[in-house]
């Protein structure tokens, strides 16, 4: 008994202190750098190593936790070969010098990148090729196209003529995002670019994590009011409306930014507060029947009961953890399952104190049904009703109760289950106003309430 | 094969034979489909086989040998406008349950060998003139008060200053009454076999209920409802509860929850929980759970009632990555109980207090994204009840991503039941499963689990799960 009381408060103190102490850690370190932020002086001068993905991803790699990026799930891995400062740019152009296309644009597939011609307006690679030091600015192959060294055809003289080079640079890949988009339509609106794609004179090479938008930047137009809030609006659909959670591939689920809805290893049981609010928003994923195939028990997840559980399942009953009434009937699941097991003795004879079983295991243990608890003390089953009824209703029916807690027989010793001067209690009145007929279970004549 | 068997039978024969015109009626709608909103037709089978053994208390072997059958045919679009929607949808379910033998279906009283229940029937109209939601049918409704199987209508009506009001009328669908639907949404509490002859727990029990509801509110939701259910002018259930999620700081979301029981005179349940995130590499949550169980209002159980559940549980996150998180949390779980008798005198052992179950609990996650994931979980759970520690690694890996799964489970477990010495001991089990997906549309499912106890030296079970979705 000591060795078990020991191991368990071992275990508990062990679990408190390393949750205090990740919190704690956790704290601290997000005000260190907090701090270091704050007393950092001017800009260093620009690091042209961040001008690549590598850099970028050397960056990402760096830091530890998940961070409130755009989800891989929406925008898929991309691979961006260049070399490339937004920053440097910005100094001089305006996004759409570039970026022209975007104005009429109307799908989200489109890319919108500029083509190699409008680099070509600046960076002249005939310049380049004649002298690579002397073009202002830069516009050798390698500059933006990161060791890449073209080999042309004899006779070529025009360099912007690229198409003709024998080996191609590394190609641009930005697959198509699973989302719906219009760009026109918010240009037309007024929209800026920045108010998406965030303050890119701050940025060199512009990819996923620091350009993106995340949902939360839509969600400040698209309220409800300024701008539609549907999930449809933006997310991918299936003919009925729902998002369609797999156009990534991976099934694409809550993260918990803007609700607390992460679909994690806890969210089997944090999902009711979401779902009771029951104003469609888990329709925007689920179907009903995704509800009735875990709550009317054919097909559990495998996580929420382990192996064994019929043996087990006793000890959670009694705990309610997990609450069997969300899954589960008790007089028609529980009690129809414990009369076939023969767990629950159903035969008359036995109903005042049931007998062990043949295999030996007496459910409940001596004194349980008979005398009172002032008796025989804390295992009477009055008390063990007090705890948690419904742990009696999973093999009992109210016969069982009525037998000797009925008016009928309580001529033979039984207890009244009614508190001390029920009868005269409002609770009385207002019981037998609003359902008479239980009293009729156990009362002969309707009772009187005084 | 008693009578009913012969007819559902029937009624499943009638059902498979609608299928194949609905497709063909949806080929149709398609080869024709030039509209911007094409109206969709859907159709999804499941057929799930369940083959398993236990060992009833008294050494008998019993059969547990099942198949279910889900059918679900969907019309959507019906007006084909995108600005008021309308759908059909209905799921149907045939259970049939092979193990049960002639003695147990004269000695279990309820018990069936099949069973067919119309689990959903419903037409569903979405964002009529922009502000109303309509469902009419058999839907299932579940909102702060309770799970309910309706038959009957559900209004929502979104009114200016982001309010809706909700009106839900009908009556419940009962499968002791009625039959065709599944018990697990009634009220519970009572059986209709063994009641007495006055309690009409059979007689159509009438739904009524409304809530204003929160809408376009991304920081607040809320929801403040009230439920009837009544027969025979009796109440059978009479619920007032209010509930909100809420995001006062970004990092901060905190919800609560609670119903109160007009009948029994009580809140039957009260929750408050919060999450917040710390950095972006830790969170924490922590929720109270107050519950009074109540049961129909026909019951006698709600006289035995008396003593709440009160419930603490608190465990904090550690993201390692985005798609890697580690967990750590514990549980309180307090049960009361009146430590004196009728006379006033103390009960011996029974501490005004109460008694306390108790856990801890670790785990680890990670997400290798369409390869699968692998997570690890550990508990041990002790005091009120019993202990028990439980160890449990499993995974999923695609041998082909979106073609070939396989999904496996070890689980070990100590245990020891507070009331009965004989159930205690150690434990283990596996779970082996490849999962093959024909292609969106199409995915068969089939699983082995094989359990070592203490009681049982060897419980093997078969699960096949066979799926299509297809849509028109």
């Amino acid at each position: 008994m000591n060795l078990r009381f020991e191991l368990r408060n071992l275990i508990l103190m062990g679990s408190l202190a390393l949750a205090v102490g990740v919190v704690g850690v956790s704290v601290v370190g997000a005000s260190d750098s907090g701090d270091e932020e704050a007393e950092s002086g001017p800009a260093p001068p620009p690091d042209q190593s961040l001008w690549t993905q590598d850099g970028v991803k050397k960056q990402a790699k760096a830091r530890t936790g998940r961070h409130h990026e755009p989800s891989p799930l929406i925008f898929g891995d991309q691979d961006i070969p260049l070399r490339f400062s937004h920053a440097l740019h910005l100094e001089d152009l305006e996004c759409l010098d570039c970026h022209d296309m975007v104005e009429g644009s109307m799908r989200s597939s489109d890319r919108n990148l500029p083509l190699e011609a409008t680099c070509f307006d600046c960076h002249d690679p005939n310049e380049a090729m004649a002298d690579p030091e002397a073009a202002d600015p830069q516009a050798s192959c390698d500059t933006c196209h990161p060791g890449y060294k073209p080999e042309f055809p004899d006779g070529v003289e025009n360099f912007e003529h690229t198409s003709k080079a024998k080996t191609d640079p590394p190609k641009v890949y930005i697959p198509n995002p699973n989302l719906k988009f219009n760009h026109k339509v918010h240009l037309d609106k007024g929209v800026e670019c920045s108010t998406c794609h965030g303050d890119l004179s701050k940025i060199d090479l512009a990819t996923r994590a620091n350009s993106l938008p995340v949902m939360g930047t839509c969600m400040t137009c698209h309220d409800g009011e300024e701008a539609p809030d549907e999930c449809s609006t933006c997310h991918l659909t299936l003919p009925d409306g729902r998002i369609d959670v797999n156009a990534g591939g991976e099934p694409l689920a809550p993260a918990g930014w803007y609700h607390a809805d992460n679909h994690d290893e806890n969210w089997v049981y944090n999902h009711r507060d979401a779902a009771q609010l029951s104003d469609g928003y888990c329709e925007s994923c689920h179907t009903p029947k995704e509800c009735v195939d875990c709550h009317n028990g054919v097909k559990k997840p495998l996580k929420f009961h382990p192996n064994n559980w019929p043996l087990l399942h006793a000890t959670a009953a009694r705990k309610n953890n997990p609450d069997c009434a969300s899954c589960h009937k008790s007089q028609t699941f529980c009690v129809n399952c414990h009369q076939q097991m023969n767990v629950f003795d159903f035969r008359e004879e036995s109903k005042r104190d049931l007998k062990p079983s043949s295999s030996g295991i007496r459910f409940h243990p001596e004194g349980w049904a008979t005398g009172t608890a002032a008796a025989n003390g804390a295992n009477h089953h009055s008390i063990h009703a007090q705890r948690n009824i419904r742990q009696c209703a999973s093999c009992h029916t109210e016969q069982t109760c009525l037998s000797c807690h009925s008016s009928r027989v309580l001529n033979t010793g039984a207890v009244s289950p009614h508190p001390v001067g029920f009868g005269s209690s409002p609770t009385c009145q207002k019981m037998k106003d609003r359902n008479s007929r239980v009293c009729s279970k156990c009362h002969t004549s309707p009772p009187v309430c005084q | 094969m008693n009578r009913r068997s012969t007819w559902n039978s029937v009624i499943v024969a009638v059902l498979v034979a609608l299928l194949w015109p609905t497709v063909a009626l949806a080929e149709t709608t398609e080869s024709g489909g030039e509209d911007d909103f094409p109206m969709r037709f859907h159709v999804s089978a499941e057929t799930i086989g369940d083959a398993y053994q236990l060992v009833r208390s008294d050494n008998e072997l019993l059969n547990r040998r099942r198949v279910h059958q889900y059918l679900g045919l969907g019309a959507y679009n019906l007006l084909q406008d995108e600005d008021n929607q309308i759908s059909f949808v209905t799921l149907m379910r045939f259970d049939a349950d092979f193990g049960i033998t002639d003695d147990e279906l004269d000695t279990v009283t309820g018990l069936k060998r099949d069973q067919l229940s119309v689990q959903t029937f419903y037409l569903d109209a979405q964002d009529l003139w922009g502000r109303v939601d309509l469902r009419l049918g058999r839907q299932l409704h579940y909102d702060t008060i309770d799970f309910m199987m309706l038959d009957g209508l559900t209004l929502t009506t979104r009114l200016p200053g982001r309010i809706g009001v909700e009106v839900q009328a009908g009556i419940e669908a009962d499968n002791e009454g009625h039959n065709l639907t599944v018990s697990q949404f009634e009220l519970d509490g009572t059986r209709a076999i063994e009641s007495d002859e006055a309690i009409s727990v059979t007689a159509t029990k009438f739904v009524l209920g409304g809530a204003l509801v929160t809408h376009s509110m991304h920081r607040f939701k809320g929801r403040v409802g009230y439920r009837r259910i009544f027969s025979d002018q009796q109440i059978n259930q009479e619920k007032f509860s209010a509930a909100f999620t809420s995001r006062p700081a970004d990092s901060f979301f905190l919800n609560a929850a609670a119903s109160y029981d007009f009948f029994n005179d009580y809140f039957d349940t009260v929750r408050v929980g919060s999450r917040m995130r710390f950095n972006d590499a830790t969170e924490a949550e922590l929720q109270y759970v107050r519950l009074l169980p109540s049961f129909d209002a026909d019951s006698i159980f709600n006289i035995f009632t008396s003593e709440p559940l009160n419930d603490v549980n608190a465990r904090t996150r550690y993201f390692l990555t985005r798609s890697s998180w580690v967990y750590v949390g514990g549980m309180v779980r307090m049960f009361g109980a009146d430590p004196t008798n009728i006379d006033d005198e103390p009960i011996p052992g029974v501490d005004e207090e109460g008694v306390k179950a108790y856990g801890a609990m670790l785990g680890w996650t990670h997400r290798y994204g369409v390869r699968g994931r692998v997570s690890f979980d550990a508990s041990h759970e002790s005091g009120y009840g019993g202990d028990r520690t439980l160890l449990d690694l499993d995974g999923r890996y695609a041998l082909r991503p979106n073609v070939i799964e396989l999904d496996g489970r070890v689980t070990g477990v100590i245990f020891a039941d507070e009331l009965q010495s004989a159930l205690q001991g150690a434990g283990g089990g596996y779970q082996l499963g490849v999962r093959y997906l024909v292609d969106k549309r199409a995915s068969f499912h089939v699983m082995v689990e094989q359990n070592f106890n203490a009681i049982h030296t060897n419980q093997f079970r078969v699960f096949a799960v066979a799926d299509l979705d297809l849509w028109m």
